[in-house]
């Protein structure tokens, strides 16, 4: 704090131009906190629509069962749906406290040393940290939203699982592969992409897998 | 036994928009000057009505009316200061406008006392 003539030189006579412009700034600093809640309500408004309209009523939706993906595809658009949910918390919660404030108590006493803050000060800052709070919660929603898509894209546009495989011993030799057809005692099985007949009389045993084990390095 | 009336004070000066070098001279030696982060209050008595004021000056405004509305706390160019009063009514004083009309410019040093 700075006592009188402290910090202080008297400056030149404002022009009426000059006296206009203080004079809105003066207007728009009183109002302006009233304008950051109008704002930040309509974002919340705007983004809480688009996000309602896009989960809520299922605009955009994934497959129903996401186990139909490759497995590690499945990790990927499970990590991106929890992202979303963090970040889409996240970015409610800041459009919230841009709209309605944060619940706390304003020192009115000064500390020992200290200076009160003026309500002028303590409501100008509370505008800038609400604005503040309304572009974060606009950033995070918009990024809730994009990595919700790129979820859902995942589930639509990742490799699907590979088909079960079947794993058949006949005497000494093993064959695994994808099963194509199975008539009379007999199955089609495609290995490393050519299909193979395979008598499953003579077969000593069946097995369904869910991949075929790699085959043994050749010996020396 | 009543009461006795409160006293009034004088009749306010008509309200005028006018500005004196003089002012600026008054401001600059009777206002004090509180800094804090991202505002500097300055509060005394108006130079042409007397009443006490107080007016904060800010670096940023929200939604700024016009780019460059706002003026820097530590600039060197001068802040223009109006009469604030809010608790007098002058005559002759449009409507919804405080003060008595009275505005003068200020330059704020970059660094409090110097």
């Amino acid at each position: 704090m700075t006592g009188p003539t402290g910090g202080l030189r008297a400056g030149p006579a404002p022009t009426p131009a000059q006296l206009r412009h203080a004079r809105s700034v003066r207007r728009a600093l009183a109002t302006e906190l009233g304008r950051v809640r109008e704002a930040a309500l309509a974002w919340r408004n705007g983004l809480g629509a688009v996000l309602a309209g896009l989960i809520g009523f299922s605009l955009i939706k994934g497959r129903n069962d996401v186990g139909q993906i490759a497995s590690n595809w499945a990790v990927v658009a499970g990590l991106l749906l929890l992202g979303a949910l963090v970040v889409g918390a996240w970015g409610v919660l800041a459009l919230l406290r841009a709209a309605h404030g944060r619940p706390s108590a304003a020192r009115v006493v000064a500390s020992p040393g200290g200076a009160v803050r003026p309500f002028s000060v303590e409501d100008h800052d509370e505008t800038l940290a609400s604005a503040r709070s309304l572009r974060i919660g606009i950033t995070l929603t918009c990024l809730c939203t994009a990595l919700l898509a790129a979820a859902v894209g995942v589930t639509w546009y990742a490799p699907p699982k590979d088909p079960p495989q079947l794993l058949i011993r006949q005497g000494g030799t093993t064959l695994c592969g994808t099963p194509t057809s199975a008539a009379r005692g007999t199955v089609v099985l495609k290995v490393n992409g050519v299909t193979s007949t395979v008598d499953l009389a003579r077969a000593d045993s069946v097995t369904p897998v869910a991949s075929c084990p790699a085959p043994a390095p050749a010996g020396p | 036994m009543t009461t006795p009336p409160i006293p009034q004070g004088p009749v306010p000066l008509p309200y005028l928009r006018v500005t004196e070098p003089s002012y600026a001279q008054r401001a600059a030696a009777t206002f004090l000057r509180e800094d804090f982060a991202g505002a500097v209050v300055l509060s005394g008595p108006c130079p042409r009505c007397g009443h006490p004021m107080e007016f904060p000056v800010v670096e940023r405004i929200f939604r700024t009316p016009t780019p460059g509305a706002s003026a820097p706390a530590s600039a060197s160019p001068p802040v223009v200061v109006f009469c604030t009063v809010e608790d007098v009514e002058y005559p002759g004083a449009p409507e919804g406008e405080a003060g008595c009309g009275a505005y003068w410019s200020l330059v704020l040093a970059a660094e409090a006392g110097t």
